[in-house]
């Protein structure tokens, strides 16, 4: 039985997500601040983490960037009352796979946990993937650019493994949020590109040759070739 | 800020009325009682949380009371008090607090009659919002 981590200080809403996570036949430990859940998260082996981003003596952000720091990828779904573009990348950059904007739909947020587990539990196993450079260690969620450790999320992990995959391919959004994201709906977010644009970023921070760049009214390619980069 | 109408218009009746039958399916009917008996208890302390903080001038903690009230009303589809709470959340940093009194006014009018909607359609056995 897969097993969750619920934080919200809300009552209201960390109740609800429990219980609607316990409906779903996971195990649920919940917490309602930021010690409670640092306590439980860094001792217990969670599938999963559904984490608030407001706690008051703390935020989620923090918890998920303390949790990568240590190595720890544990997928996390951030809950956020806060839906700015900013927020997002700030969650997302903390370290967290997916983000869901409250008030939320259970059978949406049941759907992402799933998808969450789903890509947690089969760790990617096989040979490592290269390309112009980018190392993808599959199982340790390593990727090394040129030799040097570059740090970053399972969910970043994941679709660039896709992406090298299909280098020098054009990969359109819909598959993106199939293959990577298991969705076989639009969630109506910017999830896809809010991911694409920070792993661009982290590609390019790093010295990587190749760019992940963006097909006008087609989708994203990862491509080592000069050309008009988006 | 938006003078309140008297009582919920029928867009945001049929919102709460989404909100409770979409608990109902997830959950069936037990989790809707409790859920609600949850939000209908924790939101008379958080307007009083809000007030609590505008009283004590204390404009950070007026902006927190209202944002953790906003999810729970947007979750249950009380729309027209999420928003109030939005815009008083937005006005702590810098509004005067004469206006900041006059939005926290406003949210508990928006909290009691939803609270008083809420109640009544949990309460009747054959009511909409917990459709078979």
């Amino acid at each position: 039985m897969a097993k969750l981590l619920v934080v919200d200080d809300d009552r209201m809403f960390n109740e609800l997500v429990c219980r609607a996570m316990r409906e779903q036949g996971y195990a649920v430990d919940s917490a309602q601040d930021y010690a409670g859940a640092r306590a439980l998260a860094f001792v217990q082996d969670y599938d999963a983490l559904v984490l608030d981003v407001h706690l008051p003596d703390g935020t989620g952000l923090t918890l998920a960037q303390e949790l990568r720091r240590e190595g720890r990828t544990t997928p996390i779904l951030l809950l956020t009352g806060a839906d700015k573009p900013a927020d997002v990348v700030r969650g997302l950059d903390a370290g967290a796979d997916d983000y869901l904007p409250k008030p939320f739909d259970l059978d949406v947020l049941s759907a992402r946990v799933r998808a969450l587990i789903r890509r947690g539990g089969a760790q990617p196993e096989g040979p490592a993937l290269a390309y112009g450079g980018l190392l993808l260690e599959r199982g340790q969620y390593r990727l090394t650019v040129d030799g040097r450790r570059v740090a970053c999320t399972p969910r970043e992990f994941a679709l660039l493994a896709f992406l090298v995959q299909r280098a020098e391919r054009v990969v359109t959004r819909t598959e993106l949020l199939e293959k990577v994201w298991e969705m076989r709906f639009d969630p109506g977010s910017n999830v896809v590109d809010v991911h694409v644009a920070r792993l661009r970023g982290k590609l390019r921070e790093s010295g990587a040759r190749p760019r992940l760049i963006t097909v006008r009214g087609a989708g994203y390619m990862l491509t080592a070739v000069a050309s008009d980069a988006a | 800020m938006r003078p309140d109408a008297a009582g919920a218009d029928p867009a945001e009746v049929a919102e709460r009325r989404a909100a409770l039958a979409r608990l109902r399916r997830f959950g069936g009917p037990r989790l809707v009682r409790d859920m609600a008996a949850l939000f209908l208890a924790e939101m008379p302390e958080r307007v009083d949380a809000a007030r609590r903080a505008l009283a004590a001038g204390d404009r950070d903690a007026l902006a927190r009371a209202a944002h953790a009230l906003r999810s729970s009303l947007g979750q249950f589809g009380a729309t027209a008090a999420a928003s109030a709470c939005a815009e008083l959340e937005a006005a702590a940093a810098g509004a005067p607090a004469s206006e900041l009194e006059a939005g926290v006014d406003r949210l508990a009018r928006l909290c009691a009659e939803c609270r008083a909607w809420f109640e009544g359609e949990i309460a009747a056995p054959d009511a909409p919002a917990v459709p078979t």
